[in-house]
């Protein structure tokens, strides 16, 4: 049961990373807004809006028809690591405005709990961006650290 | 090491998804535009909100205690602004009967307090003639209104709509009560200075065209700049649910050694049309 929802993983993210790019493409105005409201110019926040929009979609593609899944899985972290850095600054602000990431904007009763739920959704995503990796790409035992210390002192 | 075993695939992808997206940004731009405007106006609701609960959450006192006024003149007395006693005690006076005025305003009340012991000129505002078009002055043809006549009939337009009762104010804060002198009536210098308690958005009472005239500062570069006294303060109304600032701008006439209403402004959440 386990194995098979990990294997399935990817391709899960894969269809949240489209959902989202085209919740971008399709409403972009409160994503474009979170920026500007961090001093960023409309015109740059446009294109940081439309960068991530097609990064979004990249990375959808490449994780649903798994397209060098190693690759397509660090980037993936990455971009969640960032998001999840954006989103926990938006919470800290005294009037955080919606990340717009999900078009879920609608739902939650204030702009914090939304950041918080924001919050959550991407850990969860990383945590299991984690297990994926980890399943698809497992360490070889000789690769660990611990293991290559203990061979360097050995021979010695 | 992160390698890309075929880079001409990832090309293709970027490509088609590019081609995709570019077109649909363009495509899309009025359906941006409106988003934009619901956003905004979304967020001006909810600042708006935040503000009244702010407002509504404070300590108000009714307005036709005898406290209000006191707590006005205290004001005065606690703040080093620059005027002389002279200025300080017309100021008290004047200020109550603004005061009592805001709180039953009465078109004899205005119209005295506008005139009575002031030298002034009438020159109907810009802003009267569409509430003149319904009134009756017009219609009736008289060749030349007296400026009593004209502001009645500014009077009867604004009150008429509104089943003859005037807006008032019916509470005041007595806790955040703002004062300072300047040399400009600006709304800047009237909201946006040391006097400033906020607002989402201002309406400006009425004025149906009232100007102080000082010869001396007519005809002489010399003379001394003119003198305004800002006033701000929390207040319920009449007509609205919610509080919200009131702004009061008195203008120092020094040829007549004396107060005259100047400007007022009331925040939209207030719903307050008088005037002032």
């Amino acid at each position: 049961m386990g194995r098979v929802f990990l294997k399935h993983i990817p391709k899960l993210i894969g269809f949240i990373f489209i959902f989202a790019g085209c919740s971008k493409l399709l409403m972009p105005g409160q994503a474009t807004t979170a920026l500007e409201s961090l001093d960023i110019p409309y015109g740059l926040a446009n294109a940081i809006v439309i960068a991530v929009t097609i990064l979004e979609l990249y990375l959808g593609v490449l994780l649903i028809l798994r397209i060098d899944l190693r690759y397509a899985l660090v980037v993936s972290t990455c971009l969640m690591l960032a998001f999840t850095v954006y989103i926990w600054y938006l919470s800290t602000l005294a009037h955080a405005p919606s990340c717009g990431c999900l078009g879920l904007t609608g739902i939650f009763k204030s702009r914090k709990q939304e950041a918080w739920f924001g919050l959550l959704r991407n850990c969860l995503i990383l945590w299991a961006l984690k297990l994926t990796y980890d399943h698809h790409f497992p360490r070889k035992p000789a690769e660990s650290l611990g293991e290559l210390a203990h061979h360097s002192t050995t021979n010695t | 090491m992160l390698t890309i075993s075929n880079p001409r695939s990832h090309a293709l992808i970027l490509g088609a998804i590019i081609v995709v997206v570019l077109p649909a940004r363009v495509a899309l731009r009025q359906q941006y535009a409106a988003e934009r405007h619901r956003i905004e106006r979304q967020g001006r609701r909810e600042s708006s909100q935040e503000m009244a609960a702010q407002w509504n959450a404070l300590r108000y006192t009714d307005a036709v205690s005898e406290n209000v006024t006191k707590a006005f003149l205290a004001k005065i007395d606690g703040l080093s602004l620059s005027l002389t006693e002279l200025n300080k005690a017309r100021l008290e006076q004047r200020l109550k009967e603004a005061l009592d005025y805001l709180q039953n305003p009465t078109f004899e009340e205005y119209y005295r307090l506008k005139t009575a012991g002031l030298r002034w000129q009438f020159e109907l505002s810009d802003r009267v003639p569409k509430f003149l078009r319904r009134s009756a002055l017009l219609e009736q043809g008289t060749e030349k209104p007296t400026p009593r006549e004209l502001v009645k009939s500014v009077w009867d337009a604004i009150n008429t709509p509104k089943a003859g009762v005037p807006h008032r104010i019916t509470s005041v804060c007595l806790d955040h009560i703002g004062m300072e002198t300047s040399r400009t009536n600006s709304p800047h210098a009237i909201m946006g200075e040391k006097a400033s308690i906020g607002f989402t958005m201002a309406r400006e009472a009425i004025d149906p065209g009232f100007q102080y005239v000082d010869p001396q500062r007519s005809s002489s570069m010399g003379s001394a700049p003119e003198l305004f006294v800002h006033i701000s303060f929390f207040a319920h109304s009449n007509v609205a649910v919610e509080a919200g600032p009131v702004y009061l701008s008195l203008y120092w006439s020094e040829p007549d050694q004396n107060w005259a209403l100047s400007r007022m402004f009331t925040d939209v959440l207030l719903r307050m049309d008088a005037l002032f």
